[in-house]
């Protein structure tokens, strides 16, 4: 198992580097100047120049590329002013916008990212996967009609809709929430949830139809197998054969979705949600970094929700082994 | 200056001129009220923003909303001077002791600093520290912000910031309350610039360099308690600013906590139901297009609904290099529909019709109108002037932002161009790089919708900057010339009224020269740009500043 672990890092690694490089490529393939931006409208050929100069847009491409590659094991330092920034390794670069290293701002941003997602994923998991094996149990009966049509309608509405009708119904029209943001946990608690409640909400409804639904065709799936056949003749009760047997081998392919839904969401997919909520997560950042031409937050945030999706598939594979011995055995 | 998502004015170029204005200094300071209750204090002001601003550093800030937070942070040699009574604002001493003494036919401009003004750790403010704040306009490190240092000091060119220890000789301090600055060309209205949030002193130990702006060290009645960029700002009180020297704020709430990165839709529903998070809080970004109809209809807002008439303009470019035969401008001056084309930015609410480049807030405006009367244009005047070019089968591209608001915009005039049997092709550009694409001579079309307002409300900040044809060569990746006009009549006015020594006689000349620049039909005025903007139900003492094209929070206050 370790080598196993050790050797998916390793091509986790070369998956990374190739990403930066695309990124990188792309970029550059841009029509956008970000010097031309940050130097202003009415810009002479010559302070175009320098500030080209200053934030390193006047190397070659590959040079460009290699003082990144650099930077993140060395550091680096910025401007050839006598006021310097340095960044310190693993350094992603400095915002060309907010002059701040892309680590930092990566990591101001992070645990906005981690609360939306875990808070949301443990509740879209455990209802979804719960109406898809009740569901699963009752095929056909009213409860299995209601929570697969009641998630197929959640998940056909509009993240950006359904965040702003529940801002309206819950903090403007009733004001029975505050107005959702991210307060730190460490700062103020039960700020921290309250803020996120309705950004837990929208999520839920987005993701729990597919969990329903999965979990529900999985449950079906497993329950017509033998061994569940062979552990109801044991005289095993109605629960254990669910929960222990049906239930841990129909898991399985909720944990890979799983797995993937839950790192994209904390490498910020759920860009929507946040500008709807007012959550300055990674999402956002990694928008406005594209429309500000921002390229090291725009490797940074592109790398980091990469690191997050390729890590969160090596765990899957490890969690692989503990809920199925086939695979532990392979 | 900018709007946050538009584009706006600039720096005057190379021709600037030459008068001699001094504005008188005032002591007394506009209530700003708004409101019959008395003046309360305590309290903190929330502030919806989508996004953060361009930057805190004074010599960095370029957008309307910036400029006017750094202004709650640091005080300039010059100031406007708000007022309640819809009457202009006017320009006083903030720093200075007056507006500032020309000399030397308006080359050389003195100032005196007021005695005590202090920093928000009680070291007094000194002209050096002004002198090196403007130095930093030069460092090729402090990037954004305007170019009228840069341009007009003398020697200013060559010279690369202060950070390496070398200073700019043309700007002088002979005592530490007195600063001298040597232009490299008379510039009447010098006096103005300084009120730009740039012209603020800043102390050299505590400058960060490009980190500046998380530590902006204040001068105003507010200063940096917290700034995580993007995220959230807090100012609190400067316990150093002092009242008495400072004829232009007010220091009556306790904080202003800028929240930041909220959508903007989710602002204007926020504040238009006015629940307990809204009613201390304001916004700074106009309201969106789809939302604006229905505040500005809604009477029940109407105390909260604030319209800013700023002296902007939003207007066609019709590129004459592209469309040669002048009948065929004309034509389209005339086939135009304003109304339609009015009702894709949000209705009347947006501006009125506009028929000048020089919007009635800004001086020298002439009002005349050398095209169709009505708003809904004149298509049979239209459709004889392309008859008199010939009835060309004519295709032409129309640049426009890629937002449904603009593309709206880009339909109406399509519309309209259709009845005189032009057929436009319309090219959506990024809207984040709108500006920058078109301001590049690489990037032409035959129409492109574009916007300005003035740095200040001078003719100077607009005429000479959009129609100096000879700018395109000069600055090929920033042509602010987006018709291409490259008139020598036009060009030589200019140069004119540069020479001019009387203020008036320039406005005057400058109102002449809109109509001599109207009639190349080279340019649709659209609308007299509004901003529009709601606020909570406790917000009082918000002034609409047509200078920066924002609500003014000199004299704001809370209801409790």
């Amino acid at each position: 198992m370790f080598r196993y672990v050790i050797r998916r890092l390793l091509i986790s690694a070369v998956i990374l580097l190739v990403i930066s490089f695309i990124t990188f490529v792309i970029f550059f393939a841009l029509p956008s100047n970000p010097a031309l931006l940050a130097c202003g409208k009415t810009c002479s050929v010559q302070r175009l120049a320098e500030i080209k100069h200053s934030l390193g847009l006047d190397q070659s491409f590959w040079t460009q590329y290699s003082e990144f590659l650099k930077g993140l094991f060395a550091g680096r330092k910025f401007g050839d002013q006598s006021v310097l920034i340095t960044c310190a390794a693993p350094c992603l670069g400095i915002s060309f916008k907010t002059d701040e290293p892309v680590l930092t701002t990566l990591f101001n941003r992070f645990p906005a990212d981690l609360s939306l997602a875990l808070g949301s994923a443990v509740i879209f998991l455990i209802v979804g996967v719960g109406l898809g094996v009740i569901a699963a149990v009752r095929k056909g009966k009213l409860i299995d009609k209601v929570a697969v049509s009641g998630a197929l309608f959640g998940v056909s509405l509009q993240s950006y809709f359904v965040g702003l009708l529940l801002m309206w119904a819950f903090v403007d029209k009733w004001q029975i929430l505050a107005a959702p943001g991210y307060t730190p946990i460490t700062q103020d608690p039960n700020a921290w949830f309250q803020g996120l409640i309705l950004p837990w909400v929208t999520l839920v409804i987005l993701y729990l139809a597919m969990y329903t639904r999965l979990s529900r065709s999985s449950m079906l799936e497993t329950m017509g197998e033998d061994f569940v056949r062979t552990a109801r003749a044991k005289g095993l009760s109605r629960r254990k054969v669910i929960f222990k047997h049906a239930l841990r081998a129909g898991i399985t392919p909720i944990v890979t979705i799983f797995g993937m839904d839950l790192g994209s969401l904390i490498g910020g997919s759920a860009v929507i949600t946040e500008s709807v909520f007012g959550i300055n997560g990674i999402g956002k950042l990694a928008v406005d970094s594209v429309t500000d031409s921002d390229l090291p937050v725009i490797m940074g945030t592109t790398l980091f929700a990469a690191t997050v999706i390729v890590l969160a598939n090596v765990v899957v594979d490890i969690v692989y082994g503990v809920i199925d011995p086939r695979v532990r055995l392979a | 200056m900018m709007r946050k998502t538009r584009s706006v004015a600039l720096l005057a170029t190379a021709t600037a001129l030459a008068l001699g204005v001094t504005a008188c200094s005032s002591s007394s300071k506009s209530t700003g009220s708004g409101s019959s209750d008395a003046v309360q204090k305590g309290g903190t002001l929330t502030y919806l923003a989508p996004s953060d601003f361009d930057s805190l550093d004074p010599q960095r800030v370029y957008t309307t909303e910036g400029q006017n937070m750094v202004e709650e942070i640091v005080r300039t040699l010059t100031g406007w001077q708000e007022k309640t009574d819809g009457s202009a604002p006017k320009l006083v001493g903030d720093l200075a002791t007056d507006t500032g003494e020309p000399s030397q036919n308006d080359t050389v401009w003195t100032f005196h600093l007021k005695p005590g003004v202090k920093y928000q750790d009680g070291t007094a403010v000194t002209s050096q520290d002004i002198k090196y704040g403007v130095e930093r306009f030069m460092s090729p490190d402090i990037t954004g912000g305007p170019g009228y240092a840069a341009q007009w000091l003398v020697g200013a060119s060559s010279y690369k910031g202060p950070f390496k220890g070398q200073d700019l000789a043309s700007i002088q301090t002979p005592d530490s309350s007195t600063i001298v600055f040597h232009l490299n060309q008379p510039v009447y209205d010098f006096n103005e610039t300084t009120a730009m949030a740039g012209w603020a002193p800043v102390p050299k130990a505590h400058d960060t360099g490009a980190n500046y702006s998380t530590g902006v060290w204040a001068t105003g009645p507010y200063m940096i308690k917290s700034y995580s960029k993007g995220k959230e700002l807090v100012l609190v009180k400067n316990p150093y600013w002092s009242a008495s020297s400072d004829p232009i704020r007010d220091q009556n709430v306790d904080e202003i906590d800028m929240k930041q990165g909220l959508d903007r839709s989710a602002i204007d529903q926020q504040l238009r139901a006015d629940g307990p998070d809204a009613m201390n809080a304001v916004q700074q970004w106009p309201i969106a297009g789809a939302d604006l109809t229905q505040i500005a209809n809604d009477p029940t807002l109407k105390s909260r609904y604030h319209v800013i008439k700023s002296p902007g303009i939003s207007y066609l470019a019709l590129n004459v290099n592209r469309i040669k035969d002048i009948h065929v401008r004309q034509a389209i001056e005339f086939a135009l529909d304003k109304t339609t084309a009015r009702g894709a930015f949000g209705g009347s609410a947006y501006g009125d019709y506009a028929s000048t480049m020089l919007a009635p807030g800004v001086e020298g405006h002439k009002d005349f109108n050398l095209y169709a009367t009505s708003p809904s244009g004149d298509q049979t005047k239209a459709k004889a002037l392309l008859a008199q070019a010939g009835n060309p089968k004519l295709t032409l591209s129309l640049a426009v932002e890629n937002t449904p608001t603009q593309t709206n915009f880009a339909d109406a005039v399509k519309s309209s161009l259709a009845n005189v049997g032009i057929t436009v092709n319309i090219v959506p550009v990024d809207q984040a790089n709108y500006f920058s694409t078109l301001d590049n001579t690489k990037n032409q079309y035959d129409m492109a919708w574009m916007d300005w307002i003035p740095d200040w409300p001078n003719p100077s900040t607009v005429l000479p900057i959009l129609f100096d044809g000879r700018q395109i060569a000069a600055q090929p990746a920033s042509n602010q010339d987006i018709s291409y006009l490259n008139d020598p009549a036009v060009n030589s006015q200019i140069d004119t009224i540069a020479k001019m020594t009387d203020p008036a006689t320039a406005d005057a000349a400058y109102g002449a020269l809109d109509q001599q620049i109207l009639a190349d039909a080279s340019v649709v005025p659209l609308f007299y740009m509004n901003f529009d903007e709601l606020s909570g139900g406790n917000v009082q003492g918000l002034v609409p500043d047509p200078v920066n094209a924002s609500l003014n929070f000199a004299h704001v206050w809370l209801k409790h």
